[in-house]
């Protein structure tokens, strides 16, 4: 019985220790799991800037590590069987151990259990648990201070916000980097501003806007010229984004009109000179009028508030079509009159950038440009900007978009008509600014049109060109039976299968004869 | 008597036949254990070897050692198995009556050497068949029970194929080991010049008698075995087969059939009687793997491609040792 209990106690002795390695290698594995889990999520919170506790997150990671270590510590079971089977291999003991423990287990009686515990007995007090089961650390957990050095180092330096695309980021002056945040900042505004108006053109500008924005925080310092080109980009979109919040101011009236012209299809002059075909007559019919009240309505969504407009209203229906005939022709004139200015406009600007491209040539002038004052707006200080500069019309596509009457223009029936002196100073006037810079990905449009000749380019008539290739197809078929490119090919298909050898040989054959 | 007693006297005992037997044959320590196996877990061998290595010297000397009825049989092409197990002769009485009288063959015999086995035809080769499975003879009808211990030692030469006849496998199946008899070293050559060279005739002792030989296969049989060893075994004996989860690659390409189930109880038997001459209680893996060739080379049978690349069954059954794990997952798992 002593020998029994000697037997089971080292059973004893060499299952602990295998649950205390067993247990111990759990530990390090799933702390080194946790530390994984915590490097990752440190990494997401310092250098992505992840919203995260990190007291929060090392605890739940520590919590949950422990949890799952207690529960695994807690189902892992060995048998002593096992162990003495392990003992017996590893010390030499010829299975002595483990056929003691099961015999002595199952059947107690057998004439051999006694020599055989008495063998165990004497191989058990060679039994070293810790040569049984030595410890050992394996190598991967390693790694665990190594991942506990990376989170302190990413503790340390402070890495937020990093972006991987902006490796060349510390090269960038400061200066350039927020020149380049504001335009993405005035970029993002106007897009939204466009996005309510549904102007898709607007919309486009304002995304590529912002795009530039981005894109020349990333480029880096490259001097001045950049720095000058992102100042002067940045108060032409404040003076786009100011347009377009005055636009915004007026959306119902002015989506009101915008769908009353899609729908009518007329422009103002239009449905003036529409309005004056009723009037023609000294009395008018009830259907008549309410037709030219209709007109009148449209007209006042379409052009704003219009004390004019108003006035005609009043007369036709007061009755006094006379009046109202000689306002709207009034009306009609200066409405002409604008349209004159316009194009007299658009000469003059024309010719003024002619000369100015000429004075550009020369290398003083070429380097001047007045930088607007710090914190004045645009339209305060009346400068305008110029859009016909190419640095403008190179980088962002739909820019030719602004430059078209009523969009910024003191003509016509439009509310900036009565601006007034503000409009005074025109950008076409701005001396102009030339800054060199690298080409951008521009839009290409390409069209292609397919038309008959014209009639002046045509020198022979159809038919008869026809009539000469035909022949000509005609003469070539029957000249030859076999097309030229391919005769080598059919001679030598004849040649591989024998064929022409054999006319070979018959043809120096009869050679031969004639010979 | 106590356990430990029977089991000192047992390798007392064994070590004396061997000792015996050292005195006429030199060398073939391994062959000698092998037979001494083979006849305490009451089995047969198959001894093969080239001429002259002492083969039938070998088994003479055994069965001079001891003490056991020997009988010798030289199997020839016309030999018939009348010849072997016996035949019904008619005799006179003294009143002149006529009767059947069954006369036994040389198979009646404690010890029995079928000498170059693979020379007789397979009928007389099949005579043997029930006599070495079941210990009896049928003639005409009559059941004769062989003489306990039976055991049966066949030699084979394998160079000389002409005219011979290869055991069939469900023979080849019934022997307990196969025994490779080897060519002798240059000490060992040099002994046995002197040993056979001289005038003087070396006469043997018999030191076993009949029931000692009955008694020790009772205890062989009484040794315990661990379920990891058994398992060890079982799992060594379906290895051999090409369709088994433990077959090697080898043996999944060369062999067509493995080892039957005497192959488990051949290396459970062999096993417990090499811890018995160890003096040992129980049987090891050691113990396995050591008697693991000669219980199973010969129930191994190789496919055509193993036959033609010439590919040796105890090469493929020691890789399959080599190879296979000691422990079954559970443990093995405990020890990574």
């Amino acid at each position: 019985m002593d020998n029994h209990q000697k037997l089971h106690a080292i059973g004893r002795q060499l299952q602990q220790r295998w649950l205390f390695l067993r247990r111990r290698g759990l530990a390090g594995e799933i702390f080194l799991v946790a530390s994984g889990l915590a490097f990752l999520a440190t990494v997401g919170a310092r250098v992505f800037g992840w919203p995260i506790s990190l007291f929060w997150l090392y605890g739940g990671i520590l919590g949950l590590a422990l949890l799952v270590w207690a529960g695994l510590a807690w189902w892992v079971r060995v048998e002593p069987l096992s162990v003495l089977i392990a003992a017996d291999r590893t010390m030499g003991l010829e299975e002595r151990l483990s056929t003691a423990y099961e015999y002595e287990q199952q059947q107690p009686d057998h004439r051999f259990v006694p020599g055989l515990v008495a063998e165990a007995e004497q191989a058990a007090a060679r039994v070293d648990a810790r040569l049984v089961f030595p410890s050992h650390l394996p190598r991967r957990l390693w790694g665990i201070p190594l991942l506990l050095l990376a989170i302190i180092g990413l503790h340390r330096f402070d890495m937020t916000p990093f972006h991987f695309d902006d490796l060349a980021q510390d090269e960038a002056s400061k200066e350039v980097q927020r020149e380049g945040k504001r335009l993405e900042d005035w970029g993002r505004k106007l897009e939204q501003l466009a996005q309510q108006e549904q102007l898709d053109r607007s919309l486009i500008l304002a995304r590529h806007m912002k795009h530039l924005g981005r894109r020349l925080q990333r480029e880096g310092d490259k001097g001045e010229q950049a720095s000058e080109r992102i100042s002067t980009l940045s108060q032409y979109l404040q003076r786009l984004h100011q347009e377009l919040r005055e636009r915004a101011l007026m959306s119902e009236s002015g989506a009101m009109a915008v769908q009353d012209i899609l729908a009518s299809g007329k422009s103002a002059k239009q449905e003036l000179q529409d309005i004056l075909q009723l009037l023609r007559g000294d009395t008018l019919p009830g259907e008549m009028k309410n037709v030219a009240e209709q007109g009148i309505q449209r007209l006042s969504r379409q052009l704003g508030d219009n004390p004019e407009l108003q006035q005609l209203m009043q007369d036709l229906q007061a009755g006094n079509v006379s009046a109202a005939r000689q306002l709207l022709q009034d009306l009609i004139q200066k409405q002409q009159a604008a349209e004159d200015m316009e194009h007299l406009e658009r000469a003059r600007r024309a010719l003024q950038y002619s000369a100015r491209s000429l004075q550009n040539d020369k290398p003083s002038e070429s380097s001047t440009k007045p930088q607007p004052s710090q914190g004045q707006q645009p339209g305060e200080s009346g400068e305008a900007f110029d859009f016909g500069d190419e640095t403008l019309s190179e980088d962002m596509p739909g820019m030719d978009d602004f430059d078209t009457p009523g969009f910024g223009e003191d003509h016509g029936f439009g509310r900036h008509a009565k601006q007034g002196p503000k409009r005074d100073l025109r950008e076409s006037e701005q001396p102009v600014t030339k800054v060199p810079v690298k080409s951008g990905e521009g839009q290409m449009r390409l069209g292609y049109m397919r038309h008959l000749p014209l009639h002046n380019e045509a020198k022979v008539p159809l038919e008869q060109a026809v009539v000469t290739y035909q022949q000509a197809a005609e003469q070539v078929l029957a000249q030859e039976q076999i097309p030229r490119g391919y005769r080598d090919q059919i001679k030598q298909y004849f040649l591989a299968i024998g064929m022409a050898a054999s006319e070979t040989q018959a043809a120096g054959q009869e050679g031969a004869r004639e010979e | 008597m106590d356990v430990q007693d029977q089991v000192i006297t047992f390798g007392q005992h064994f070590q004396q036949v061997r000792d015996e037997i050292a005195k006429v044959i030199v060398g073939h320590t391994d062959v000698v254990e092998g037979l001494l196996t083979c006849l305490l877990c009451g089995g047969h061998a198959l001894l093969e070897g080239v001429p002259g290595l002492g083969k039938t010297l070998l088994v003479k000397s055994l069965g001079s050692a001891l003490h056991l009825h020997f009988s010798r049989i030289q199997f020839t092409p016309d030999l018939m198995p009348a010849d072997i197990i016996g035949t019904r002769v008619v005799l006179q009485d003294e009143q002149e009556r006529r009767y059947f009288e069954f006369q036994p063959g040389p198979v009646f015999s404690n010890l029995v050497l079928a000498d170059e086995i693979n020379r007789a035809t397979p009928k007389t080769q099949s005579a043997l068949l029930e006599a070495m499975q079941e210990q009896t003879v049928t003639v005409a009808g009559t059941e004769h029970p062989l003489p306990r211990p039976f055991f049966v030692l066949a030699t084979q030469n394998p160079l000389e194929m002409d005219g011979t006849y290869p055991l069939p496998e469900a023979q080849l199946d019934r022997f307990f080991m196969k025994l490779n008899v080897t060519y002798p070293s240059f000490d060992e050559l040099s002994d046995i010049v002197d040993r056979t060279t001289q005038s003087e005739t070396l006469s043997l002792e018999a030191v076993l008698t009949e029931d000692t030989i009955w008694e020790a296969q009772r205890l062989v049989r009484e040794v315990p075995i661990a379920s990891h060893v058994k398992d060890y075994a079982i799992r060594l004996v379906m290895a051999t087969h090409a369709d088994s989860p433990y077959a090697s690659d080898r043996v999944q390409r060369y062999v067509r059939y493995g080892s039957s189930p005497r192959g488990v109880q051949g290396l459970v038997l062999a096993g417990k009687v090499r811890a018995l001459f160890n003096r040992r209680f129980n049987v090891s893996l050691d113990d396995i793997r050591a008697v693991a060739v000669p219980c199973l080379r010969h129930r191994l049978i190789l496919n055509f491609e193993g036959e033609a690349e010439g590919i040796e069954s105890a090469d493929l059954i020691t890789d399959l040792l080599e190879r296979l794990p000691e422990q079954a997952m559970r443990e093995a798992t405990l020890t990574s």
